[in-house]
């Protein structure tokens, strides 16, 4: 038996979730919370290796007699380079990232906590990856968050990249549901923001985050890659470690930042001498954040168990609006004996929702205080507000209700040394309720809702996952080792929309949909199934040399019935040049790599079926009226990326660089065509005919500045850029925004030209002029971070340029002759003005194009390691205080509240409008872990 | 090193071959999925269906008669503007650009009688199919062609050119006109012909068809035709385009966009301001300065002026109470509008007492005093008493457009510079591969 202690040779402390292995074998276990591993079965002469994200990695050879055991301790040195971590997603089996040419990214998920307090997934990733985009669109508390990876590679298809939990496919909505199911009363639920599935997760049980950038690394996963792959690994016990206990306890509050236009409304007064309220001082509160976690873990000689449960519970800062989450995990090993290995996960999640209301909608909160006319305000209408009252918007219900499980088996054989095989079975099933209530008695005349509105809205979705993985390992001649990995993966998935809306209540005391006189319904369904084969063999040359080619094999349930298997081929070399004697000395790790590679996406579940809509005409007669034109030949969108790139490390691992660029080809890609209208189909036809070009780069630096016992700097430096083009429309009609050479959902206008003072008009461009791409083409994330003995510093800082969008807000509120910049221009007791009157002309006839240019500081922490003397006479174990501000600020030439602001929240592209939209909130907190 | 490379390929070969074939064999059924929400187009050809395609095609044609009245209203002297979408209002000052990324909303009016146009020849031809030669005498064959040429005729009261059918160029309203005329003369023996329920079933197809004649006739100035036609129609008949509360595309969008408990996106052209009753909520009658009830205007009885502000916060607002239901009926035809054919014919040929007489006609059924044939300049008192009855009569069921082009009047009654009539819709001209981006000829302007 091995013993033994890892700890960091910086800070003394004990390293947790170290991988520490016997070389050449398959003996090894993981260090638990005191850095304490064990190693059963080794005996005599062997090397035993250490490696653990962001350190480098260590061995030694020790040497174990028989029946006894050996002490081997660790001290780890930080690294700036992670080439020996070993990664397994879309790789064909556990392989150490140096042995990899595509591009891919680890992140170290307890590591960003520790300095970066997150209440969600999505919100780790922030500013973490190159080339990963992973930002709040508005919304308020529980707003999706926008996520995706190297720019847009569709038309149409979904952004987001796929993700997965442990081997289990896991549903990634972000989007509003609802307007599908034809909502009765007014717009979107709460203006067209959704609920992100993905921040259901407790953070705080996420190990680590693989992430394959795009279709050269996701080719192993076929017709759902295109977008990349992002792929989540829970936390695990370890084997012959006692319990260890870890608590956590976070309090804090929201704060919006108060930078509505309305801080001149107050020198107005309505016509009952109401003075007009700033929603500034008024509505923009500290709501108040709780919350609580706990988890356990360790294990025995074969088993092992992690068990957490975490609580939270967020009001925003408009109000009401408040998330409220628990999540209950359990996941369990069991190595029944050297061949059978088995692996059992469940995770619950309850997620609810108080929904802000927002966006493009009547019911916008702030978006009726902020539209609304000063010169109007009244007691009831404090703040002149355009189409609701305030109180009575505050009176509205609006929530989600999410029960989400994910479950997952995988069974490890190893019948032989050097074969393998993986089985992984899942499940993710996601059941939402989102109910949104108008009382009676409120006036909402405006979203045309009278005498209450009840909606009763519901999803389920699952997902079932199948994939196997068979691995045989074996030598060839000439030292050329060959990693032959083949199998199979499926998923398939069911989604079910239901509604129920009531309309029209007797009066106040009642509130579900049958108490209502009139009652509505609404039923979705659809299903998707995929099945892939792949083979794939890892050469490997000289421990230098590796070159990896693959390929992979698709049905679905969605391509067209002319169309058969989609295939994906790939191949990859990475050359390692450490251990050459030419080599200076400084450069100690440096790995060039190569990728070629294809992903695909595929089409909507029933987008390749011609169909007949029934619906009812002339009151309850039912009617067939043509619908999808279907495409019987519609076939994936099939992207093809080429990635060349390095990564390196310097001066003892102590510098890191990493750089790609890449060249991502969409061919296929899938436009909507829109038939004539005399033509009838009321939806347009999928056709595969687009082609789309991202040609970008990302280069990251991260800086192991000083790493001594008491003082300890790093500086992270991520810039990526990236310009995406439509290379080809087919035989498509280019729209006025869909044309070769501009970007997708670009943004296109008619354009303001000059003003006539005779007519007081405004002249236009004759056509739509093109303003400039919807997302960044430069991104530049820094975040030093600053240990000072317990004291540890941290800053994320970010900047993005080349984005432009429509920023719907500002002509609205000159339309509406109001806002501050209206008000501005008004003269004496608010009489008209000719700049205001011109001013009023240009926004009625244009839309307003502002760059989303922006520098934001998005995270400043403190944090502070308790000395054991204090945490002790505490009954704390290890233990940090953590404070912590998110959305700090943010500078920006728009005359908006938020360059990042979107009214869809985090739909496609397709939509890059700010409309009402409310920015996330700066979230101030304070967090206590202690760990036992 | 050949043969090791060879034998690698192989087992990887073999690896996968092994794999795609147990999945192919295994799971090709499981790649089969149904849509549980429409039909496929084999699926509809089941006769059990065919009532419900014809429904479908006559009901579409119905629902787009909302959003047709709002735009060809706006763009006239009728309605106005107090919405906060551009595009609207680019309809209602008579500016529309059509340069805009987007379609712009007087698009939707075209689209809209377009694909019910095509349901109804789609529909046709699904019933030849399925029925064979029966299909002649089929009450529902009669339900879908006269619902293909009722659409030809609303685009042609609509908009400067239209496709005549799928995909084709566009030709003028003329055109539209007469091949709306000739489809509904092609019909009448085959409504006479086809097996109808009943006498009243077929005589509401005839009454529709002649109504549809009368109409035609008289906008291609044929005079003699649609006096027969509008004769033939029987008295108390109306063609309604008939709404629901259903769902929210089944409301009558009419009402949703222009009450005070809904949208708030338009109103009656100010001009008519001067004549509204803020007391009793209808429009004055400018021959009598009676109350009209055929035009009721909902007001704020607490503002000095009686009136509201739009959804754009800043325009006056009447709320348009004639459809004041989500569910409320427009008619589309009826004999009150035959009367007034009768009445204009007579005005042509120079008959003013008739003309008069027909006119009072209406006035009597809704309580308005009689109107008398001025004793100077009759000719143009008549017509603009004329004027006026269609404008009140079919208030805000998308004629209005048309007389005020067919008369001449956007200049002096609406302003200079405006287009006179609905250009043809940009989705047209976009994806139809006859006209082509940049491809529509026309309105002139005013």
């Amino acid at each position: 038996m091995i013993t033994g202690t890892v700890t960091d040779r910086g800070t003394g402390q004990p390293l947790q979730g170290a991988s520490v292995l016997i070389a050449g074998t398959e003996l090894g276990g993981m260090t638990d919370g005191r850095g304490h591993y064990v190693i059963r079965g080794a005996s005599g002469k062997v090397t035993v290796r250490v490696q653990r994200i962001g350190f480098r990695p260590g061995s030694k050879v020790v040497t174990v007699p028989d029946g006894d055991s050996v002490v081997a301790n660790f001290e780890l040195a930080v690294s700036a380079v992670q080439l020996n971590q070993v990664v397994t997603t879309g790789t064909g089996g556990a392989v150490e990232k140096r042995e990899i040419g595509a591009p891919l990214a680890i992140v170290d998920v307890a590591q960003v906590q520790a300095v970066k307090p997150s209440g969600d997934m999505t919100q780790v990733l922030e500013g973490q990856v190159a080339g990963l985009r992973s930002v709040s669109v508005g919304g308020g508390v529980g707003g999706a968050m926008d996520l995706r990876i190297r720019g847009a590679s569709s038309f149409t298809l979904d952004q987001r990249p796929v993700v997965y939990i442990d081997g289990v496919k896991v549903d990634n909505r972000a989007t509003d549901w609802t307007a599908s199911l034809g909502n009765q009363g007014c717009c979107n639920f709460n203006g067209g923001v959704g609920e992100d599935r993905l921040s259901d997760l407790n953070p705080s049980d996420i190990d680590h985050i693989e992430i394959l950038k795009g279709a050269a690394a996701a080719t192993l996963y076929g017709s759902e890659a295109s977008n990349g792959v992002i792929q989540i690994f829970t936390k695990h016990g370890q084997t012959d470690s006692p319990p260890q206990w870890t608590i956590g306890a976070g309090m804090g509050f929201d704060r919006q930042r108060p930078n509505y236009p309305t801080k001149l409304y107050p020198n107005f007064s309505g016509p009952d001498g109401t003075r007009a309220l700033d929603m500034n001082k008024t509505l923009i509160k500290s709501g108040p954040y709780g919350s609580y976690d706990i988890e356990v873990r360790g294990g025995a000689q074969k088993a092992t168990y992690y068990v957490s449960g975490a609580y939270s519970d967020e009001t925003g800062s408009i109000q009401p609006n408040d998330q409220k989450r628990g999540n209950l995990r359990v996941n369990v090993t069991w190595d029944a004996n050297t061949k059978w290995k088995f692996d059992v996960r469940s995770a619950f999640d309850h997620n609810m929702i108080n929904s802000l209301q927002s966006g493009n909608n009547w019911t916008s909160l702030t978006g009726n205080a902020s539209n609304g006319d000063p010169r109007q305000a009244s007691k009831l209408r404090p703040y002149g507000e355009a189409w609701v009252s305030v109180a009575d918007i505050q009176r509205m219900t609006s929530y989600n209700s999410a029960n989400h499980w994910t479950g997952g088996l995988t069974i490890n054989y190893q019948p032989f040394a050097h074969f393998q095989n993986r089985l992984t079975l899942g499940n993710d099933q996601v059941s939402e309720a989102k109910v949104r209530f108008f009382p009676p008695d409120g006036n909402y005349t405006s979203a045309y809702v009278h005498n209450g509105e009840k909606d009763d809205d519901y999803r389920n979705q699952t997902i079932y996952t199948a994939d196997y993985l068979g691995q045989i390992s074996f030598k060839l001649p000439f030292g050329i080792g060959s990693d032959l990995a083949f199998g199979g993966q499926g998923y398939y998935n069911t989604e079910w929309l239901s509604a129920a809306i009531g309309k029209v209540f007797a009066g106040p005391g009642v509130s579900t949909v049958s108490s209502a006189s009139q009652t509505f319904g609404g039923e979705i369904y659809t299903h998707q199934v995929n099945m892939g084969g792949l083979v794939q063999d890892r050469f490997s040359y000289g421990d230098r040399l590796f070159t990896t080619v693959g390929f992979r094999i698709d049905g679905n349930s969605a391509f067209g019935k002319n169309y058969g298997f989609q295939k994906y081929p790939k191949i990859d070399v990475a050359y390692n040049l450490d251990g050459y004697k030419w080599l200076p000395a400084w450069i100690n790790s440096f790995k060039l790599r190569g990728a070629i590679g294809k992903a695909g996406k595929a089409p909507g579940p029933y987008d390749a079926f011609l169909t007949l809509a029934p619906g009812a005409v002339f009151t309850n007669t039912p009617a067939l009226v043509p619908a999808s034109p279907g495409n019987l030949d519609l076939k994936p969108e099939v992207t093809t990326e080429i990635d060349a790139g390095f990564d390196a490390g310097f001066f003892h691992d102590r510098l890191g660089l990493s750089g790609s660029v890449f060249r991502s080809g969409t061919n296929d890609a899938i436009l909507a065509i829109p038939l004539p209208p005399s033509s009838g189909f009321s939806q347009a036809q999928q056709q595969n005919v687009g082609g789309i070009v991202n040609r970008g780069w990302d280069f990251s630096i991260s800086w192991v500045t000083i790493d001594s016992r008491d003082l300890e700097v790093h500086n992270d430096l991520k810039l990526d850029g990236n310009h995406n083009k439509i290379t080809d429309l087919g035989s498509a009609t280019p729209t006025t925004t869909v044309r070769v050479g501009y970007p997708v959902g670009g943004i296109w206008a008619v354009a303001p030209k000059s003003y006539d003072p005779g007519t007081k008009k405004w002249t236009s461009t004759d056509t739509a002029v093109f303003f400039g791409p919807p997302m960044p083409t430069f991104n530049l994330s820094y975040s030093p971070m600053v240990r000072f003995k317990q004291f540890q510093a941290y800053m994320l800082l970010t900047a993005a340029r080349g984005a432009k969008f429509y920023n719907s807000d500002r002509p609205y509120r000159f339309r509406e002759h109001t806002g501050d910049e209206y008000l501005k221009l008004l003269g004496p007791g608010g009489a008209d003005t000719p700049a205001a009157d011109s001013t009023v002309n240009l926004w009625s006839h244009f839309t307003d194009i502002e760059s989303r240019d922006n520098v934001e500081l998005r995270e400043i922490s403190l944090a502070w390691s308790v000395p054991r003397s204090l945490s002790s006479f505490a009954k704390l174990g290890e233990t940090t205080v953590t404070f912590s501000v998110h959305n700090v600020m943010w500078w920006d030439h728009c005359a908006c509240q938020d360059p990042y602001t979107n009214w869809a929240g985090a739909s496609a592209f397709g939509v890059s409008s700010a409309f009402l939209t409310d920015p996330s909130p700066r979230q101030f907190r304070l967090t206590i872990r202690s760990r036992y | 090193m050949h043969d090791l490379f060879r034998r690698g390929t192989r087992i990887a070969g073999c690896a996968l071959a092994a794999v795609s074939v147990a999945l192919v064999t295994a799971c090709h059924d499981i790649l089969q999925v149904q849509n549980p929400q429409a039909f496929t187009n084999e699926a509809a050809n089941n006769p059990n269906l065919l009532p419900a395609v014809a429904a479908g095609a006559e009901g579409q044609f119905q629902l787009s008669t909302a959003t047709f009245a709002i735009m060809t209203g706006m763009l006239s002297d009728e309605l106005q503007n107090t919405s906060t979408w551009i595009d609207w209002k680019q309809v209602s000052d008579g500016d529309i650009t059509k340069n805009w990324p987007t379609a712009g909303a007087y698009s939707g009016a075209q689209d809209g009688l377009l694909r019910a146009r095509f349901d109804a020849i789609s529909a046709a031809d699904r019933f030849h199919t399925v029925m064979g030669d029966s299909v002649r005498t089929s009450p529902l064959f009669i339900q879908v062609e006269i619902t293909r040429a009722w659409a030809d005729l609303m685009l042609a009261m609509g908009f400067c050119e239209t496709p005549p059918g799928p995909g084709m160029p566009t030709v003028s309203d003329t055109a539209m006109f007469q091949q709306a005329r000739d489809s509904l003369k092609a019909l009448l023996p085959l409504i006479q012909a086809a097996h109808f329920q009943s006498a009243a079933d077929r005589n509401a197809r005839l009454n529709f068809a002649n109504a549809g004649l009368a109409r035609a006739s008289l906008m291609l100035g044929n005079y003699g035709d649609a006096d027969t036609y509008a004769k033939a129609v029987t008295p108390g008949f109306e063609y309604d385009a008939i709404y629901s509360t259903n769902s929210g595309s089944q409301n009558n969008n009419m009402t949703v966009q222009g009450t005070f408990t809904n949208n708030r996106s338009y109103t009656i052209r100010n001009i008519w301001d001067q004549y509204v009753d803020t007391l009793t909520g209808f429009m004055r009658d400018p021959l009598s300065g009676q109350d009209d009830p055929r035009i009721p205007l909902g007001h704020d009885n607490n503002n000095a002026t009686g009136k509201w502000y739009g959804a754009d916060g800043i325009s006056p607002f009447y709320s348009m109470t004639k459809y004041i239901n989500l569910n409320s009926p427009i008619p589309i035809t009826n004999s009150a509008e035959m009367i007034l054919i009768e009445a204009e014919v007579a005005w042509h040929g120079g008959d003013y007492a008739t003309a008069v007489s027909l006119m009072n006609k209406n006035r009597e059924a809704v309580g308005l005093p009689d109107l008398t044939v001025p004793a100077t300049d009759p000719q143009t008192g008549v017509f603009n008493m004329l004027l006026q009855e269609r404008f009140a009569t079919m208030f805000a069921q998308g004629d209005r457009l048309q007389d005020i082009y067919r008369f001449g009047l956007m200049g002096t009654r609406v302003g200079h510079d405006r287009p006179l009539k609905l250009p043809l819709s940009y989705n047209e001209e976009q994806n139809n591969r006859s006209i082509g981006p940049g491809g529509g000829k026309c309105p002139g302007r005013s």
